[in-house]
């Protein structure tokens, strides 16, 4: 049962990853994209919201899932996932949502990789969240573990 | 946990799905095959064999001793896309170098997402009419980060100052129904024929990507020039 949902995590991190990967690929290729009617994806990734002081959000992205795989692989403890696996998964549906908020009200565009890579992370975090609290069964040992 | 995962993965794949039908493919890319119409007298034309600035030609195939350019370049921009303006200096200096080669400016402002698209082309249209097209157009093109986020009109009007137009008859022109309609009819023509973006470009009208460089650039026409 561990094993199973393990194996959906990590493919989940890892298709995430390899989204923004194309994504951040796609950024430091287009460096002068065409001006295109239909606003999609390319409105999105050559907004102004599609770098953070400097940084392609694509590659923040991409390291973000890749720092999801690496803590899988590390922890893979039977107890359920660290506080620092759902911190980061908590931060990633936080600025997913940001992302997704920027897309729909200020740039009225919306790239399906970016949609793809937030719901990724909405899965990853509901996965990580429904796993910990069927594997422990024990409300009390639930608390324990936020307190640690 | 099972029916969890099936339906989270279904969400994902339908929403991704239809998300993705209804937007265009990433880098946007008009059909191959596209006719678009013949260069007329319509057209604002550079050509060796003309006066620097003409704009319009007086016959069709026009050029002065009748000899025809071999090559014709098609361009459709927009004054304030910044793919445009890249590609600006690599399409004037091809004009200069290639000797047998004419280019074509034809409009296509996405006023949708440049707020002076309309503005830069309907000024540039204007200069046009009294016989200064290119000149116009180079000096919006150069200018363009001075003009694109704020009023325009003016600005436009001091560039046809600066050109010794009669800027009565350019402030007039620039924002006649008739260059509004001229501007208008002549991007419809190239959406509905699925041009959706800019720079296009046309060579020989066969729609080529756009090249990477100009030497790419350069080589295209000059093969076109072999056949």
């Amino acid at each position: 049962m561990k094993n199973k949902s393990f194996v959906f995590l990590l493919l989940l991190s890892l298709a995430g990853f390899f989204d923004s990967a194309y994504l951040t690929i796609l950024h430091y290729k287009n460096v002068i994209p065409p001006c295109a009617i239909a606003k999609g994806c390319e409105t999105v990734l050559t907004s102004r919201f599609s770098v953070f002081f400097g940084i392609p959000i694509a590659l923040i992205g991409s390291l973000f899932f890749l720092a999801l795989i690496f803590l899988l692989l590390l922890e893979n403890k039977q107890n359920g996932f660290s506080n620092y696996f759902k911190l980061l998964t908590l931060i990633g549906v936080v600025i997913s949502i940001i992302l997704f908020s920027i897309q729909v009200f200020i740039l009225h565009a919306y790239c399906q990789y970016c949609l793809l890579s937030e719901l990724i992370i909405l899965a990853i975090f509901i996965l990580s969240f429904k796993l910990r609290s069927s594997v422990g069964g024990n409300p009390d040992r639930n608390k324990q573990d936020l307190c640690q | 946990m099972g029916i969890w995962v099936g339906v989270i993965a279904i969400l994902i794949g339908g929403l991704w799905f239809l998300i993705a039908s209804v937007n265009n493919s990433p880098s946007p890319s008009a059909p191959a095959q596209i006719k678009i119409p013949e260069v007329s007298n319509q057209d604002f034309i550079k050509s060796p064999q003309l006066a620097s600035g003409s704009a319009r030609l007086p016959s069709p195939e026009g050029e002065a001793n009748g000899r025809q350019a071999r090559v014709t370049l098609v361009e459709y921009a927009d004054f304030q896309c910044p793919a445009c303006k890249a590609y600006f200096p690599l399409v004037t200096k091809l004009s200069s170098d290639i000797k047998d080669l004419r280019i074509v400016y034809r409009f296509f402002p996405l006023s949708n997402i440049h707020k002076n698209a309309m503005i830069s082309s309907q000024a540039a249209y204007a200069a046009g009419l009294q016989g200064k097209f290119w000149e116009m157009h180079d000096m919006i093109f150069e200018n363009q980060d001075s003009w694109s986020n704020t009023q325009a009109r003016d600005i436009f009007i001091d560039y046809a100052k600066k050109l010794n137009l009669d800027s009565n008859k350019f402030e007039s022109d620039m924002t006649s129904d008739a260059t509004r309609k001229f501007i208008t009819q002549e991007m419809n023509k190239a959406i509905s024929l699925g041009i959706n973006s800019t720079p296009t470009f046309f060579v020989n009208g066969k729609h080529i990507q756009n090249p990477a460089g100009y030497e790419a650039f350069k080589k295209i026409i000059q093969d076109e020039l072999a056949n």
